[in-house]
């Protein structure tokens, strides 16, 4: 373990994409640790580039358009960019699983459930067909699939979307991964359904002492489930911090717009919903200043001119924000009161 | 509750159910009913929003449908100002559906992609016979853009050049251009994002002020139904399983699956500790016969009449409705 339970490091992570249009700048500076055995968060709206930065750790982006140009990930004191296909080949499925969006589309629908999990576990483990057969019944059985024997045989058609997701679950952890990246694994379930998936994924946390990135929208599943998280908008990391901290003490002005705009369930209060007003920007376009400025309301000159970087405030706080970079600061809710007339 | 009594009463649906068909695979084999809706009977009353809650299949789309007469049902009646509106015809009927609009999940398939922003919002009153010329009704699209927070420069726009937000924005247009009085939300914010969620659940919000509209607002987010309605109903396989003010549902659940619903809410802070409800495995199919309460085989307490017979909403005191035998 090299010392330190570090187990994924990604500093200054920069995937573009080279399109007829343009550049689409989706991950444009990424920074951030995970340790072993804990659980990180990434946030943001969509198009904000979380997606993006978990297939580049595990190196899934599209060979002709997307490249990584600047950053290094490291896994477990390996670097990753520089892996050759075969080994990467090995690292995912073996060191590092994924659980996507869509449970009924990360199967394929023409194989039967046992088919795949053992192909799935012969193409990582030097085991004979029987064995994997064994393997994979048990890991069914260990994410709670009543009759696992039975659904073995069953098509992905025949499943429920929880169940789907509960087998894909089971095939990641087939070979005891030291790292499960969930690309917003419940956001296609219903909530009772979404509960039992995220007490699973726990559970099994706890039980092989994996580390988890889990990329979601909703900011209630990382209260519930992460140690860390990551808020991004556009490209970059606006503020990085443990999730207590960041839920009492939250420093950019995005992740206060993003925190005030859930509607709160203990509220009774039926005042309009703070929003963020606008829209998210073009990527193509980014990269010159802040990112959120048309949004902000905090808004000053240098925001326009150029890009803040992202300073540790306090420790293991990172915010990216000129009026947040410990010698300014800012109070939530007050905006704009001194500063009109400097303007 | 309070002052139901004198409030007055806009759609009314009474025992009503819908059925689906599915054709057998096999030959000879017979064919197989699903029941989408069960025996649903409520009131909707003017300038409130009804929200629907339930899980996917629970059957809250179809009754959606049913209301904006997308489905016929199979038995039971939907009344529109005390008439049914099945057995209206011609001028009547056409009025009756002019009036109840529906704004659908996905902003980017109810738009026609071929047409402008202009063209979709005017041909629904083109259907509808308003507005003298297609100069007024150009003008009457431009006023409902507006309205919207949208702008002169988007109406000859196509539906890819919009944002999701902005879709949904040309959508609550379009049927707000013909005054409709009853507009069914079928998860209109389910598909945006949480930033541009709060827009538009804002914009619906000013609108209903406004123009003194009456909403059925069907979702699965727990949260924003909470936030933004009057009453609500509480769906299960088909049936309502409980039905009372948004606020007292919240404080005091009564029926197992709501309590098991609400408990499955993600929390609002990393310090909040929710002690669970849990129901086990999925929700039954809802093809073949029914027998029982639905929710029988999941429920903590299930008790030997549940398997048998099917229970009927009950009156708890103050208008709060469940259908479950523990408060019999």
């Amino acid at each position: 373990m090299n010392g330190n339970d570090v187990i994924l490091k990604v500093e200054g992570l920069k995937t573009y994409f080279y399109q007829a249009s343009g550049v689409t700048k989706a991950v444009d500076g990424v920074s951030f640790t995970l340790k072993q055995g804990s659980t990180m968060g990434i946030v943001g709206e969509s198009g904000s580039g979380k997606s993006v930065t978990s297939s580049s750790v595990m190196r899934l982006m599209p060979s002709k358009t997307a490249k990584i140009v600047e950053g290094s990930i490291t896994f477990d004191g390996v670097d990753l960019l520089k892996l050759s296909n075969k080994d990467l080949l090995k690292f995912r499925g073996d060191e590092c699983c994924m659980i996507f969006q869509n449970p009924m589309t990360s199967l394929d629908p023409v194989f039967k459930i046992g088919h795949q999990m053992v192909e799935m576990i012969r193409e990582h483990q030097n085991i004979s067909k029987k064995e994997a057969w064994d393997r994979a019944v048990e890991a069914l059985k260990l994410v709670g699939i009543p009759e696992a024997e039975k659904r073995m045989e069953a098509y992905p058609h025949e499943l429920s979307g929880g169940m789907c997701q509960r087998v894909i679950i089971a095939m990641a952890v087939c070979g005891h991964p030291k790292l499960i990246i969930a690309d917003e694994p419940t956001t296609a379930l219903d909530v009772t359904v979404q509960a039992q998936v995220l007490e699973l994924l726990k559970e099994l946390q706890d039980r092989l002492h994996t580390a988890i990135l889990l990329i979601t929208h909703n900011l209630g599943v990382v209260w519930q489930m992460c140690d860390t998280v990551m808020v991004m908008y556009a490209g970059n990391t606006v503020e990085y911090a443990d999730t207590k901290t960041l839920y009492q003490e939250p420093m950019h002005p995005y992740t206060w717009g993003l925190l005030d705009s859930m509607p709160k369930l203990s509220s009774s209060s039926k005042e309009a919903l703070t929003t963020i007003p606008g829209t998210p920007p073009d990527l193509r376009l980014t990269g010159r200043c802040c990112n959120f400025y048309n949004r902000c309301p905090y808004v000053k000159d240098i925001c326009r001119q150029s890009v803040p970087p992202l300073v540790e405030i306090k420790p293991g706080h990172f915010v990216a924000c000129h009026r947040q970079n410990g010698q300014n600061r800012l109070i939530r809710g007050e905006v704009n009161a001194h500063e009109e007339y400097e303007e | 509750m309070k002052n139901t009594k004198n409030r007055k009463v806009i759609m009314k649906v009474e025992h009503l159910s819908k059925d689906f068909v599915i054709h057998s695979k096999k030959l000879m084999e017979p064919k197989k009913m699903l029941h989408a809706l069960s025996d649903v009977s409520f009131e909707i009353y003017e300038g409130e929003t009804l929200g629907i809650i339930g899980e996917s299949g629970c059957g809250k789309s179809t009754l959606g449908r049913c209301l904006v007469q997308l489905h016929r049902p199979t038995s039971g009646t939907i009344l529109y100002e005390d008439r049914d509106l099945w057995s209206l015809s011609g001028t009547e009927h056409k009025e009756a559906r002019k009036n109840i609009q529906m704004i659908f999940q996905d902003p980017y398939s109810s738009l026609d992609p071929r047409k402008t922003a202009s063209y979709s919002i005017a041909e629904a009153m083109k259907v509808h016979n308003l507005g003298e010329s297609a100069r007024e009704r150009h003008q009457r699209a431009l006023e409902a853009l507006q309205e919207v927070g949208l702008d002169v420069q988007h109406m000859e726009r196509y539906p890819h050049e919009f944002s999701g937000g902005q879709r949904q924005r040309v959508n609550i247009a379009r049927a707000l251009s013909i005054s409709p009085k009853v507009i069914v939300c079928d998860e209109p914010v389910s598909a945006l994002d949480v930033s541009i969620q709060a827009q538009v659940i804002n914009l619906f919000r000013k609108i209903q002020q406004e123009r003194k509209l009456t909403y059925v607002f069907i979702s699965h987010d727990l949260g924003i139904i909470k936030y933004i309605s009057d009453r609500i109903i509480i769906m299960y396989l088909g049936r309502i399983v409980e039905m009372y003010t948004a606020e007292g549902i919240y404080q005091n659940p009564l029926h197992p699956y709501t309590k098991a619903l609400l408990s499955a809410i993600p929390p609002e802070s990393p310090f909040e500790k929710r002690e669970r409800v849990t129901l086990e495995g999925d929700i039954p199919s809802p093809i073949g016969e029914q027998k029982g309460c639905p929710l029988a085989g999941r429920c903590p307490n299930c008790m030997e009449r549940c398997r048998q017979e099917i229970p009927q909403l009950k009156d708890q005191g103050d208008g709060h409705l469940t259908a479950c035998f523990l408060y019999e």
